[in-house]
């Protein structure tokens, strides 16, 4: 599941690099502190994503 | 310019996913944190391209060119308390002054952050220019903080985090810059206007105590500390408690189980040493799940945990001081040094209390007044660092003076 629904809104579950959305395979669970309620499924991220984003931000910095 | 208009037109939406994921005052979030993030990134891209200039100066006739350059990549760590209102206070500059973003946030409040990562690209900030990484401090923060290929590290949180993060940036001298907690004073003298400090004073409880500028510690002069108490009192009493979608609601919950768990054990640990708490001082009953009482401790043992350490949650304490500098002995007697808030009737009494307090931010018979355009941070273990207006682009961008002779040209 990428996208979970919040006060009638879409909100991605996944993490946003270099301008596309990406999934790890792990997930943790977000809950709502007002009433414990599930919100989602939330990408759970590792090096691996972390070393994209950076790679990304470093690939995009020359020209912004 | 265009993701300030889009924040705007997205402020109910906004305000409603902060506060499912949260627990912050709904009302907060549409009257003044939504349209804040939407100032914080409109006034730091204009003040790259109107403010930020140096007063010219010549050396013997050389001239210096001061310029602020991208720095590279700055990866922003941000905390549940305020989400996107603390991440937009860093993303702002940092884009502002070119450089490409990492943000990841808490693990508790990812959801707002996910959701302005969509209003960027429909922006058209090109993409890498602003990612999100989502997941926990040890396996995604640990990664990011100690990446070579970054320049700056922006952290707004705890001090034993702050602590691994500087850790983790040393191998490679990452500057960082960290916001951090506070057991800050609320001062209030034999001058003062009651109502105006119990009010203030009351409001340090907003957004259920989690807030790292609160004024946990009041210190009252002993002349009006009982009149002083009955005003609280009074105050306090009416503050509701409940759902934070409901616009009666005053205090909301607490973000977390572990979080509650926290907050709870400082208070257990209060009342078993004897200390006196004269108001709250359990989790609310009626309303269950995370939700704790506002709290009064009542002239703290000093030195004791719940007058030394940061609770981060709805529980204050109250002294008394005989004099100015016991006042201010008090005042400054801790390891943090963020912020004060001082209630005094006489403005030269004020003021020589301000020029002997140590802390970031001092406010004066007033309370969270903050302008983007002045320096925001910590003294002490209250932070590394101070950001807003200049000194955010001292930080995120690469200071360079550029000295030009006025010989050896051939034109």
């Amino acid at each position: 599941m990428s996208f979970i629904e919040v006060a009638g809104a879409k909100v991605d579950t996944r993490h946003f690099i270099g301008g596309q959305r990406v999934a790890s395979s792990q997930t943790y669970t977000n809950t709502s502190p007002i009433d414990g309620s599930f919100l989602g499924e939330i990408s759970r991220g590792s090096a691996v994503e972390a070393n994209e984003a950076v790679a990304a931000a470093k690939r995009a910095f020359p020209a912004w | 310019m265009r993701l300030a208009e889009l924040v705007e037109e997205n402020i109910e939406t906004l305000a409603q996913i902060e506060t499912m994921d949260n627990g912050s005052l709904l009302r907060s979030h549409r009257r003044g944190v939504m349209p804040r993030v939407a100032l914080n990134i409109r006034f730091f891209a204009e003040w790259a391209m109107n403010e930020l200039k140096h007063e010219a100066f010549e050396t013997r006739g050389h001239t210096n060119n001061i310029s602020w350059d991208p720095s590279g990549v700055a990866v922003l760590i941000t905390p549940w308390n305020a989400p996107l209102m603390l991440a937009t206070w860093k993303i702002g500059p940092a884009l502002a002054a070119g450089d490409t973003v990492v943000l990841k946030p808490a693990e508790w409040t990812p959801l707002t952050a996910s959701f302005f990562a969509d209003l960027t690209k429909q922006a058209g900030i090109p993409d890498g220019v602003f990612n999100v990484v989502l997941g926990f401090g040890r396996e995604v923060g640990a990664v990011l903080t100690a990446h070579p290929d970054i320049s700056r590290i922006s952290f707004t949180g705890s001090v034993p985090t702050a602590k691994i993060i500087a850790h983790a940036a040393a191998d490679n001298l990452t500057p960082c810059s960290f916001e951090l907690g506070g057991k800050s004073p609320l001062l209030v003298f034999e001058d003062a206007d009651l109502e105006l400090a119990a009010e203030l004073a009351v409001e340090q409880y907003d957004n259920a105590g989690q807030v790292c500028l609160s004024g946990t510690r009041i210190l009252v002069h002993e002349s009006i500390a009982d009149a002083f108490a009955e005003k609280f009192r009074e105050r306090a009493s009416k503050l509701k408690q409940g759902d934070p979608r409901d616009p009666e609601t005053d205090i909301g919950p607490q973000i977390h189980q572990v979080h509650f768990d926290r907050i709870k054990g400082f208070v257990d640990r209060a009342k078993a040493e004897g200390q006196d708490i004269v108001m709250g001082g359990q989790p609310n009953a009626e309303l269950g799940g995370l939700f704790f009482e506002p709290t009064l401790v009542k002239n703290p043992t000093p030195g004791s945990e719940i007058v030394t350490a940061e609770v981060f949650g709805p529980v204050l304490c109250m002294q008394t001081f005989k004099t100015d500098a016991e006042a201010l002995e008090m005042a400054n007697g801790t390891e943090f040094g963020l912020a004060a808030v001082v209630v005094s009737g006489n403005r030269d009494h004020a003021k020589r209390i301000t020029d002997e307090l140590v802390a970031g931010t001092i406010w004066v018979n007033c309370f969270f007044v903050r302008d983007l355009r002045a320096p925001f941070g910590g003294s002490k273990k209250s932070g590394v660092g101070r950001e807003g207006g200049n000194w955010s682009f001292d930080f995120y961008a690469d200071v360079k003076n550029t000295v030009v002779s006025p010989n050896g040209w051939k034109e």
